[in-house]
């Protein structure tokens, strides 16, 4: 069994990258499970388990999806849990990550950061950073504003918000979340770091559309990865 | 007042020497380093020279040199102290550069009155002059005792008062002698607190100890529940804590809380006492969580914090090394300390200020900060 980890800031990335594997990838072959890492004692992080992986006959492929309660807990959970994830036959380790709070001018600095001193040995690591905010892949995704409400569509938003889902690079917007509430506003709904807001919009994405048509480069680093790991 | 920089030298030219090179301070601090490092060191230093200007004490330690800078009011008072054998060679005060005190070792010297004229001085060899008060001669003195009368220590790996009762006089109504640098008598705290702040007092302590995850709906001070004392005098009440926990029925005495509560339970009243009181001063909290799990310990830290970026009277100094407890405290407030030998260095966001910035490209927790040396080096392999 392929297994690969990928540790997530956030719920928000937790639910979507969960959605995204199920709905793009070959579902029955795949086990997910996803858990919650938190602050522990002096002697090690705690982990929770959120959903168990269902392993049948059938799965070929086995997924970790941790999600690290905030951005400056991954690459730490990554080096804490390394070792123990080399020795489960892990064949690639993720981070994902949004740039934000980290100014866009310093993206570069913060590659290089993240790849500081990151031991490469057996298995690779590589982050996936999500410019500015993984809402801007759900922002790009522009026929999901549709499924949440009926009269919200990209020229409704750029009509109320000058800017368009559509046509605009929306890892250009500065404060993606933002303008998802923002755009949700416009009929009366809110989209909040909350599970039923994330879980919503995430229901609401149309994976095929965003698989075949994706537009944001950090997605496509996404998907590329996925790809090459259910070869 | 506050204590702006400290350093500290003990037994020089011998091979027991202790240095802590020179810390500065911010108005609040998290001393951060491994076991042994001189976290709990740096507090004993700090509150050792409260103890030393705070009251005529003869001089704790037979070793000691003590440079100190302290904050009145952006203006800059200098204290340079150095004694061996239990007598002092070097005692100098100075604001900014004019000196207010100079003595030689033996013991005569001289000091700035009011009036700009230097008074001379002969004072016996263990005494220090900084602790000769006199409103109208020397009224600069007043703040440093002030200061040190203020300093106040919390072992929060010891009991914290926990094994401590106090004494209610029912018909004399005597007043208890309550001295804010006894952290000790958390009892003595709360029957004054009750006592002059009611419910409102009540109140905040039931609403913070809420806030850090234990769920109470009272408390107050009473007969132990669950011991019995004999008292000769009948007009005497023995006391203590008591609170009534939301998921049970009766209340809990302060001798059947866990420790790790009780130690929660008494910085909060403490806490919160200075604040209706508005005691001003330095804090000093040496093991900030121990004994609480994960979410009380953080809650409460964020919860001191709190407490001391709102109020400005406060210089609050922790130390610890909880890596958990480590993450949620801002690097800004770090002092990471780092034995080498016989000498404790620190490093903070203004001696280490690149590497302090630089960090949050790392994509790393606090922890790893301290735990990869980064403060050191930065990014220079």
């Amino acid at each position: 069994m392929k297994r690969i980890a990928f540790f997530v800031e956030g719920l928000t990335e937790q639910l979507f990258l969960i959605k995204f594997i199920e709905e793009a990838y070959a579902k029955s072959r795949i086990a997910i499970a996803s858990i919650k890492g938190s602050g522990g004692n002096k002697t090690g992080i705690s982990f929770t388990t959120i959903t168990a992986a269902s392993i049948t006959a059938q799965t070929s492929y086995y997924i970790l999806i941790v999600d690290c309660g905030g951005d400056a807990n991954i690459k730490s959970y990554i080096l804490d849990q390394r070792l123990s994830l080399i020795s489960a036959a892990y064949s690639k380790i993720i981070g994902l990550r949004d740039v934000y709070p980290i100014a866009r001018a310093d993206i570069h600095k913060l590659t290089t950061g993240l790849y500081f001193q990151l031991p490469q040995t057996s298995v690779r690591i590589d982050f996936i950073l999500s410019t500015m905010e993984v809402e801007a892949w759900f922002l790009s995704e522009h026929t999901h504003f549709n499924r949440i409400d009926s009269k919200l569509s990209p020229s409704v938003i750029h009509a109320n918000l000058a800017f368009s889902p559509e046509t605009d690079d929306m890892e250009l917007r500065d404060t993606p979340a933002e303008d998802l509430h923002n755009s949700y506003r416009i009929v009366g709904k809110a989209y909040k770091k909350d599970n039923f807001y994330i879980q919503r919009t995430v229901n609401a994405i149309d994976y095929t559309e965003l698989y075949f048509n994706t537009k944001p480069p950090s997605l496509i680093q996404l998907k590329t990865e996925l790809d090459s790991f259910f070869i | 007042m506050f204590l702006e920089k400290i350093q500290y030298k003990q037994y020089t030219d011998e091979p027991r020497k202790w240095e802590l090179a020179e810390i500065d301070l911010g108005r609040i601090n998290l001393l951060v380093g491994k076991n042994s490092s001189g976290k709990s060191k740096t507090i004993a230093i700090i509150n050792g020279l409260s103890i030393l200007l705070s009251e005529f004490v003869k001089l704790p330690f037979t070793d000691g040199d003590y440079h100190v800078t302290f904050n009145l009011d952006e203006e800059h008072f200098r204290y340079e102290l150095e004694y061996k054998d239990l007598k002092i060679n070097k005692e100098k005060l100075y604001k900014d550069n004019s000196i207010l005190i100079e003595r030689e070792p033996d013991g005569s010297g001289k000091s700035l009155a009011y009036n700009g004229t230097y008074l001379e001085f002969k004072i016996p060899l263990d005494e220090l002059k900084i602790n000769r008060r006199d409103e109208i001669q020397y009224p600069y003195l007043e703040a440093f005792n002030f200061w040190a009368r203020h300093v106040r220590k919390f072992d929060f790996n010891s009991p914290m008062g926990k094994n401590t009762l106090g004494y209610v006089d029912k018909v004399n109504k005597v007043e208890i002698d309550f001295n804010v640098k006894n952290t000790e008598r958390l009892i003595d705290t709360f029957i004054k607190g009750k006592k002059k702040h009611g419910e409102v007092f009540l109140n905040k302590i039931i609403e913070d100890f809420n806030f850090i995850g234990f769920n109470i709906t009272n408390i107050d001070f009473g007969s132990p529940l669950s011991v019995t004392f004999q008292v000769n005098n009948p007009n005497v009440e023995i006391v203590g804590l008591r609170i009534q926990e939301k998921d049970l029925p009766c209340m809990t005495d302060q001798n059947d809380m866990s420790t790790g509560m009780f130690r929660a339970l008494s910085i909060i009243i403490h806490f919160i006492f200075y604040e209706l009181e508005n005691i001003p001063g330095c804090i000093l909290i040496d093991d900030i969580g121990e004994g609480l799990d994960f979410e009380r310990s953080t809650k409460l830290l964020q919860l001191l914090i709190r407490k001391a970026e709102e109020n400005k009277l406060i210089q609050l100094i922790m130390s610890t090394n909880d890596r958990f407890v480590m993450n949620y405290v801002d690097l800004k407030y770090w002092q990471i300390i780092d034995r080498e030998g016989n000498t404790i260095k620190y490093y903070n966001i203004r001696n280490s200020q690149k590497a302090f910035e630089d960090y949050k490209f790392t994509g790393l927790n606090n922890f790893d900060f301290f735990a990869s040396e980064f403060f050191k080096k930065g990014f220079e392999k």
